[in-house]
This record gives C-alpha cells, sequence and structure tokens, in this order.
C-alpha cells in the first residue's frame, strides 16, 4: 500500500475549477458552512430524519471515495483499508477515528470530529445541544468498515452514541449490519460533470484572477488535517469534503419539504444561501486577512474591485466553480458568472433540468462577496467577529441578490446580479 | 423640571451611560451614554431587564430576596451596577472601571432619588406572549439574523405570520414557542 | 469559545515585555494567534537564518510565506516582501499561559532581529 497524500489524488477540471480527488467531487468549506448547512437540514426535517439523511448521504460518497482510493494506493486487506480510511479522514481535516469493527459490526470512537468539535466551539456556551452532530463522521465509518472487508454498498448502519457536542469525552458510533438498501443515485463524478459545464468564459480582471487562483491551489495542495485530524486557518476549521454530502442533504431535504411543507420552501431556500454567505465571508475574508495572502499576493487595499478579483480566484481555488466578473459598477451593481458549480453539476445528473435557480452557494457567495468588497474597510485589518458579522444585517442588507440564469435550468452559465437597493 | 436621563446624570464623575430598562416587556424607555461610547442601548436594554429577572428568581429560591437589591458587575473595563424601581423599571449605570465604588454608591442612590421621581408610574401591562417569545428569541438565539427563519422552518408557520407574531393563534403560539425552545435548547422560556 | 476569544484580545494591544508589541491577530482563537510588529523587511532572511541556527524547523511552502516551527511547536509566519510576523502558538498551550508564551517567543525573534542587525 503506498502512503496517502491527498495532493497527489486532488485534480481540478481544467478551467472550470471543479476539484475532485479520486475522481470523486470534493471542495473547501469551513465549519460556519458546515454548521449552518447541517443545522438548516434539521430545522427543515427535524433532528431524527435529519441526522439520518445525512448520515446516509456521508455514507453514499464517502463509500466511492475509500473505494477508488483503495484502488489507486493498492490498499488491499482489510487492516490497509481500515489504516487509509483513517488517514484519509485525519488529512481531510474531519478528525480522528479509532476503528473497533468487523464485517458484522462494531464501534468507532471519535475525538475532535470536525462537526462536534467546531460545534462546541461556535455554539457550545450559547445554547444546549440534544442530538449528536457527527452525522458524516458515521456515514465515513460505516463505508470505511464496509469498503474494508468487501461488503455492499449500505450493508452497515451507524449511530453516533456519545457526542462531543453534547459534552461527551469523545464520540462514539456504533455499526450495525443490515439488509443493503438499493442505491439509485447516478453516479456525480468528473465524466458526469463535464457533460453539464458550459464553455468557460474569461471576465473582468482576468489577469489578476487567474494567476492569483493558480497560486493559491498549488499553496493548498499540501494542505491537510494536524495531529488532531484539524485544520485550523484563517480563523476557521477548514474540511475538505465531498460536495455529493453537501448536494444530496440540500436537495434531498428541498424535495421532502416541497412534499411536505411546500409553503416552507422558500425559507429553507433563504437559510441554504445563508450557508454560503456565511463561509464566504468568514473563510474569505479570513484569507484576505491573512499573512498567507500578504505574502502571496501583496498588501490589501479598500478597492470593491480587487476585493471582488480576490474573491473570485479564491473560489475557484477552493473548487466552487469557474466564477467571472461579468459586470461591476461600483456601489451599484455586481454581475457574477460561472460556467460550472458543484451544485448544478450534481443537480443536473441527478435530476436533469429544474424549474428554478437552485444554486444555493452560489446565490449565497455572490451576496457576501459584494458585502466583503463594500462594507469591509480591509486596510483597517477588522476582526471578522460574530458581532462583526451580525451588523451587516442590522438596519437591513443594502445589497440585494437575484440569479437571473441558470444551469440547472438549462442555461450554459449561472448568472448572479447583486444590486445595490 | 428634569425631564430626561440625561439632565439626571448631568456632571456625574466617571459615568459612562446609563440605560433605563421598562419591565417586565425589557423595553428600553431612556438612555444616556459618553459621546465617545461605541455600543448601542437598544443592543444592552433589554439584556439588563434579564439579568435582573434572573437575579431576582435566583434571590427567591434562596429566600434572600428584598426590593433594595442591586447587581454590581465589575469587567475588565466597566463597572456597572443595576437596580430596580418598584418593579416597572431597571436602570443600569455604566462606570469607568477605576471608580471607587463608594463615589459609584453615592451618585447611584442620588441619581436614583430623581429617576424615580420623574419616570412614570405605570400600570404593568405584559404585551402578549408571542411578541415576547419572538423577542426572546432575537435576543438569545445563535446567529440572530437567522433565528426568525429558523423557527418558521421548524414550526411550519409562515415566516411572514411570525414577522406579525401577536396575530398567531393559541395553537401556533404553542408550535413557535416549541420551536424556539429547540433552537434555544431550552426546556422553558424565562420569559 | 470562538466568538469570545477573537474578540477578546483584538483591539488591545499588549503591554509585552522590552519593546515588543504583539497583538491578537484578527482571526485569532483563544488567543493562539499573535500579530507582532518588529521586522525590519530587509532582515527578514537573516532572521530566518538565526532561528534556524536555534532549532527552528523551516516549514515554508513556498519563498513569499516562510513558516517556521519551534521545538516547542509553537509556528512564525513571516513575510518577506512586507514584514509581517505572525505568531501561531500550539493549540495546547495552556490558556492561561498563552499572552506570557506569546510575549516570550516575540521577544525571542526580537533577539533575532537584533542578532540579524
Amino acid at each position: 500500500m503506498t502512503e496517502l497524500n491527498l495532493g497527489t489524488h486532488r485534480t481540478f477540471i481544467p478551467e472550470q475549477e471543479l476539484m475532485f480527488l479520486a475522481d470523486e467531487p470534493v471542495v473547501y468549506h469551513c465549519h460556519h458552512f458546515n454548521l449552518f448547512l447541517d443545522q438548516t437540514i434539521d430545522d427543515g426535517l427535524g433532528a431524527a430524519e435529519g441526522t439520518l439523511l445525512r448520515t446516509e448521504a456521508a455514507a453514499e460518497f464517502s463509500y466511492r471515495l475509500l473505494k477508488n482510493l483503495c484502488e489507486r494506493t493498492n490498499a488491499d486487506t482489510p487492516p490497509e483499508r481500515l489504516q487509509l480510511a483513517r488517514e484519509l479522514f485525519r488529512q481531510l481535516g474531519h478528525g480522528t477515528l479509532e476503528i473497533n469493527a468487523d464485517a458484522d459490526g462494531g464501534q468507532v470512537i471519535g475525538t475532535h470530529l470536525h462537526y462536534g468539535f467546531a460545534w462546541q466551539e461556535k455554539y457550545g456556551k450559547k445554547v444546549k445541544r440534544h442530538y449528536p452532530a457527527d452525522a458524516f463522521a458515521a456515514g465515513f465509518s460505516s463505508a470505511a468498515v464496509e469498503i474494508a472487508f468487501g461488503l455492499p454498498q449500505g450493508s452497515l448502519t451507524a449511530k453516533e452514541e456519545q457526542c462531543f457536542a453534547l459534552k461527551d469525552k469523545n464520540c462514539v458510533f456504533s455499526l450495525k449490519r443490515r439488509v443493503p438498501p438499493v442505491l439509485d443515485g447516478a453516479p456525480v463524478d468528473a465524466q458526469s460533470t463535464l457533460a453539464v459545464v458550459g464553455p468557460p468564459e474569461n471576465g473582468i480582471g482576468e489577469d489578476v484572477i487567474q494567476p492569483i487562483a493558480q497560486g493559491l491551489k498549488e499553496f493548498t495542495a499540501g494542505v491537510a488535517g494536524d495531529e488532531r485530524g484539524l485544520v485550523q486557518a484563517f480563523g476557521v476549521f477548514v474540511t475538505m469534503q465531498l460536495t455529493g454530502y453537501y448536494n444530496r442533504v440540500s436537495y434531498d431535504a428541498v424535495r421532502r419539504i416541497e412534499a411536505k411543507a411546500p409553503h416552507s420552501v422558500g425559507v429553507l431556500e433563504e437559510l441554504l444561501r445563508e450557508s454560503g454567505h456565511v463561509c464566504v465571508f468568514n473563510t474569505f475574508g479570513g484569507i484576505l486577512l491573512s499573512p498567507e495572502w500578504e505574502g502571496l499576493v501583496g498588501p490589501l487595499t479598500d478597492d470593491p474591485l480587487d476585493i471582488l478579483k480576490w474573491s473570485i480566484a479564491i473560489g475557484r481555488a477552493l473548487g466552487m466553480g469557474r466564477w467571472v466578473i461579468a459586470e461591476f459598477e461600483a456601489d451599484r451593481r455586481f454581475v457574477v458568472r460561472t460556467s460550472s458549480s458543484y451544485e448544478s453539476a450534481y443537480y443536473r445528473t441527478r435530476y436533469g433540468l429544474a424549474d428554478r435557480p437552485v444554486e444555493y452557494l452560489f446565490q449565497g457567495a455572490a451576496l457576501a462577496m459584494a458585502q466583503l468588497a463594500h462594507r469591509v474597510k480591509f486596510t483597517e485589518k477588522p476582526a471578522l467577529t460574530p458581532e462583526y458579522y451580525q451588523s451587516l444585517f442590522k438596519g437591513g442588507v443594502p445589497w440585494q441578490a437575484e440569479q437571473t440564469r441558470s444551469i440547472v435550468c438549462g442555461d450554459t452559465f449561472s448568472e448572479i446580479v447583486v444590486t445595490r437597493k | 423640571m428634569v425631564q430626561s436621563v440625561q439632565q439626571v446624570v448631568a456632571g456625574v464623575p466617571s459615568l459612562r451611560g446609563v440605560i433605563v430598562t421598562a419591565m417586565p416587556d425589557c423595553l428600553l424607555i431612556d438612555s444616556w451614554m459618553r459621546d465617545n461610547e461605541n455600543w448601542a442601548s437598544e443592543d444592552v436594554a433589554a439584556y439588563f431587564g434579564d439579568l435582573i429577572r434572573a437575579n431576582r428568581e435566583g434571590l427567591k429560591a434562596l429566600h434572600a430576596w428584598s426590593a433594595e437589591m442591586e447587581v454590581t458587575i465589575e469587567s475588565t473595563d466597566m463597572l456597572l451596577v443595576l437596580r430596580e424601581i418598584s418593579t416597572d423599571f431597571v436602570v443600569g449605570f455604566i462606570f469607568e472601571r477605576a471608580t471607587p465604588l463608594g463615589m459609584v454608591r453615592l451618585h447611584v442612590r442620588r441619581s436614583m432619588g430623581i429617576l424615580a421621581e420623574m419616570l412614570p408610574k405605570v400600570q404593568p401591562e405584559q404585551r402578549p406572549r408571542a411578541l415576547r417569545v419572538a423577542d426572546f428569541l432575537a435576543r438569545y438565539a445563535p446567529d440572530p439574523h437567522t433565528a426568525l427563519q429558523r423557527a418558521a422552518l421548524r414550526s411550519g408557520i409562515p415566516l411572514e405570520l411570525l414577522k406579525s407574531p401577536e396575530k398567531l393563534s393559541p395553537e401556533q403560539l404553542e408550535i413557535f414557542e416549541r420551536s424556539v425552545q429547540d433552537i434555544l435548547g431550552l426546556e422553558t422560556l424565562s420569559l | 469559545m470562538i466568538e469570545d476569544d477573537r474578540n477578546a484580545g483584538a483591539p488591545a494591544p499588549s503591554s509585552g515585555p522590552a519593546e515588543v508589541q504583539i497583538r491578537t491577530g484578527h482571526s485569532c482563537y483563544r488567543g493562539l494567534t499573535w500579530d507582532c510588529e518588529l521586522t525590519p523587511r530587509k532582515s527578514v532572511d537573516l532572521i530566518i537564518a538565526h532561528l534556524l541556527s536555534l532549532g527552528f524547523i523551516d516549514e515554508s511552502r513556498g519563498a513569499r510565506v516562510r513558516e517556521l516551527v519551534h521545538p516547542e511547536a509553537h509556528r512564525v509566519i513571516l513575510i518577506p516582501s512586507t514584514g509581517r510576523v505572525q505568531l501561531r502558538l500550539h493549540y495546547l498551550t495552556p490558556p492561561e499561559k498563552r499572552r506570557e508564551v506569546a510575549e516570550n517567543f516575540a521577544g525571542l525573534l526580537l533577539g533575532a532581529a537584533r542578532a540579524a542587525a
């Protein structure tokens, strides 16, 4: 078995800025996004159904990733495959797993798990949690044992029995055998993605954006979890996460709410957009204010167009798609387009065309970039605290975003128009 | 005739601000702060009301409550004194941290006497419970700008209706309140 | 908690030991990240050489962002083009000692800067 090095298995579709790990679509996201998205799913479906959906989504896409990586690294025996799974989990920034299980099930102990740990850090002193937080680790664990022992996908269930976010010392999962369910979701990989991206476009400031994006990609190639299995950088906890997880939980939740409480779909979509907004504001802002940025790109300015160009470059480097600035008028209008997004790639592959734009991350991100560009005085190096973030909403957000084109609706690109109210 | 908090505390040395909160709804009634302060009285008033309410209940549980109770908080850079005027108002005095306690108490006592005369005598009338639930959520929810949307999604009550919570039916209020408890992780809401 | 800690030290510069001014970084969690103003741009390479001689390990991923690891696993980020310095303490540093450790770390860097000069 060869040693796992994420950088050697990470690829991008040229000029589309979508990232893959061993052919599975992935993206970098921070704990603000991860926690808020999970919370939204549970708000919509309830804790039990939300946790189950999130666990199943994690298991589905982790299984595919682990299968591909075992083949690529020649991990053939159960111990080698379990070792690979542990190391993969750590390098992705999800924490540390101790797997004590075989083909009949068993137990997994997690420490410093991204979701539970970050939840405790961000919310633990404000609210009491009543159910476990680590559905992703649960699903990943069941997939890891299935792959290790050559079981069909879905042969194990995983349940988190103890959780750090509930103030338990560690997270403990129980794995049990079951008759595997029929899984009928079409695979979403590089090949299927290529079929649903538009022709790549250039926009304003490409001479600045492209080299920065390339530099950032090279810089992030070596990013991996520390000895805890956490990536703590730029003021956030970062994960390289399977986009299939994000997409399945989001779109399954929307569909279920459409069926059982259609009047709540709008508010669900609003919260899904907020996941993107809080992510971009904190992560992109944190990257811009970091010494790494100063070294790689140079000192910051307060010119909104500079901030937008840099934000677009960051979005590309993190694997969010080929975002371009289509139009810009300072303090009035910002139009961002993309010929590719991990959301549209999944939606088109799994469901075909939609009746309305559903690229929620892209929608929230566009609004957040406008806010970063116009409302943050970067040269004053502000601390991007939750209080600072909340202050953006006092008296109403002065910008509004509307998606005017969408790949999921059949357009060749997706477009968000952000205008001053 | 004294008509505002600003007139009452004019000239009190080392005073950074005063906030008057009407109870039981924890609403800001009047305030004054020094020119160079960067906090907003609206953001603070309700928490002062909640603090006094929690303090009162705690002291009652200890069989130690008296109408003359006072809460003093010494933080890194301020000294805070909270006092009640009857059960209708809570007054928060915010002093510079280094202010001698004796001087603080002297000025608080003098100011409280004037404020007690100045503030209106009110017949306590609680606002509808739904409004108080919505306010409580806004005060204590993490990410408060999304709290009402979360409550709408959890409860299934349309967001527009939650923006006018006084219009909720008793059944909807019960569901709304349960969703707020879930969001805050609380068994009951201390309203 | 993240918010509280990021808030906690952000605006307040440390009194610090002689001549070293440090302040919590904009992205500070729990007093682990500190900005340190001490380095004339020209001397960054010399400071790095001095730190390496003290047992620091160079884990830079490129020439534009230098990252050195302290023998006790703290890290220092140095930006040669601007002279910006950021100290990142190891997360196991006891919370009540973080400011002190950061100040001592900054003092070490000041010594390196003087040696380099």
